[in-house]
């Protein structure tokens, strides 16, 4: 079986790109792997993720589609749609395809769109992803944020403002990337006067959605030269279940790193699911991880918070980012002398997630 | 469009009465019920009839919008351990502020939405506090 390799990434700034459509986006992430990419290898397979563009964007088949756009047509293509989790779904398609020797190169691209529409809108997009009986009760998902937020600050005895300090770090590394949506500092003061979103959660404590599109080629051995820094897909891990909001327990694998040799991205659509996140992976102790923060090379790119939320595009963009982390490309904020990295692709309530694991 | 009679038809055991299913192996309770135990993946289930009370754990006032749902803002959600033993987040009733963690509650049906395209009214079930708590 083949090793695979991540052999070239490429991001569109996330905004909210009004002039731009799910194929603008799409295709502007492909012009830039062929850009960073010298020689582009035979494409055996393209594999779309997206999560909300059939219910806001009227499209279905976006993998034959973009695929045929890109001059790719008589390949295998396919759409891979998990929620907020179809990035990590999809960077373990195209790594299964090519660890089973199916697929020799796999061009993974990631699309959203939310800005075409106002929020209630997509709120309501967002909120297929819950259960049919909560869909049609109106419940959206900030409310599950919020509920895990409170039990987690009854659990632990800790207030409000000991997320802010997530939020802080969160704009303060999205300043230096230039792909970052809110590239700005915020303090405590700024966050305490926020908007409440769903109580005590304050709109600080929420991903921003916006537009976006990543691409990632990924290879096995025989291409891995094509990346000057090739970076090994070393493993990708899967859980799944229900999580249990007032006992804090969520199904999420522990990993096995040495936190100041590792690099992270994480998914905090909430400021509550980061911490509950690196808890659960093992990395920080349990009611204190947004405290230790210095301790942990997370989400340089502003994660979630910051770098911004582009639905279903969001693992593709984590894995361009630990993937440029690792060759040094990364133009933000550098990890420093790490070997590992670590990609968490979950839904927005954490039923389901991907680890990838990542070797320089 | 927005209301869709067959789907909420199909939803009735959920939507206008508390029905779950009960694992025959290993007595998981599912709420919405389910052909197969959520947790052991048995076939071997028995529906059964909840009583639709339960206790409030935590309540959030969330004031994020759902197109359909404007009428009911801001909305009560709580997050309830229902006396059968299962845990589900549902809408709350009846309240205009947090009510007190601990507090009994009980499934009621209301109004949910109207189609503003052809006046069809969904309903489904809320959760009223009924005494507080402790
Ligand atoms: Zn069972």
């Amino acid at each position: 079986m083949s090793r695979v390799y991540i052999t070239g990434a490429s991001m569109v700034p996330v905004n909210r790109h009004y002039d731009m459509s799910l194929f603008d986006l799409a295709n502007s992430a492909l012009m830039g792997i062929r850009k960073t990419v010298e020689e582009i290898p035979e494409i055996d397979a393209v594999v779309v993720s997206n999560a909300y563009g059939q219910k806001l964007g009227s499209q279905s088949m976006l993998g034959y589609k973009i695929s045929r756009r890109a001059g790719l047509s008589g390949k295998v293509s396919m759409t891979v749609e998990q929620g907020d989790a179809s990035g990590g779904a999809s960077i373990f398609t195209a790594y299964a395809l090519v660890k089973s020797g199916v697929a020799k190169n796999v061009l993974v691209i990631g699309v959203d769109k939310f800005s075409d529409f106002p929020s209630k809108f997509v709120n309501d997009a967002t909120s297929s992803t819950l259960e049919e009986v909560s869909y049609h009760e109106g419940i959206s998902t900030s409310p599950y944020g919020a509920l895990m937020m409170k039990s987690y600050m009854k659990k632990y005895d800790v207030s409000e403002d000991y997320f802010y300090d997530w939020a802080i770090r969160m704009h303060s590394n999205a300043v230096e990337n230039p792909y970052a949506y809110l590239r700005f500092p915020v303090d405590k003061e700024v966050i305490a006067k926020s908007q409440e979103v769903s109580t005590p959660m304050r709109l600080f404590d929420i991903a921003p959605r916006a537009d976006g599109a990543s691409a990632v080629l990924i290879s096995s051995q025989d291409y891995s030269k094509l990346s000057e820094v090739p970076v090994e897909i070393e493993s990708v891990d899967f859980s799944s279940g229900e999580p249990s909001i007032s006992s804090l327990e969520f199904p999420i694998k522990r990993v096995n790193v040495k936190p100041e040799r590792t690099v992270m991205e994480i998914s905090d659509t909430f400021s509550v699911s980061a911490a509950i996140e690196l808890e659960a992976m093992g990395l920080a102790e349990r009611g204190k991880s947004i405290k230790s923060l210095d301790q942990l090379n997370v989400n340089y790119s502003g994660g979630l918070k910051a770098r911004g939320y582009p639905g279903g595009a969001t693992g593709v963009y984590q894995t361009a980012e630990i993937y440029m982390q690792l060759a040094d490309e990364f133009p933000g904020r550098k990890a420093k002398e790490v070997e590992e990295g670590i990609v968490l692709s979950t839904d927005d309530v954490l039923r389901t997630s991907f680890l990838i694991h990542f070797k320089r | 469009m927005r209301v869709s009679p067959p789907q909420v038809w199909r939803a009735k055991q959920s939507l206008y009465k508390l029905t779950g299913s009960k694992c025959n192996k290993c007595g998981n309770i599912d709420v919405p019920p389910s052909t197969f135990c959520s947790k052991c993946g048995s076939p071997e289930v028995s529906s059964i009839n909840l009583s639709g009370n339960g206790t409030l754990i935590l309540s959030t006032k969330n004031f994020q919008q759902r197109a359909g749902y404007e009428r009911s803002m801001p909305q009560f959600i709580g997050l309830i351990k229902l006396d059968e033993g299962p845990e589900i987040v549902a809408p709350l009733t009846d309240v205009d502020e947090e009510p007190k963690e601990g507090s009994r509650v009980t499934a009621v049906l209301r109004k949910l939405t109207v189609d503003s395209s052809n006046g069809l009214i969904e309903y489904g079930l809320k959760f009223k506090v009924i005494s507080d708590g402790p």
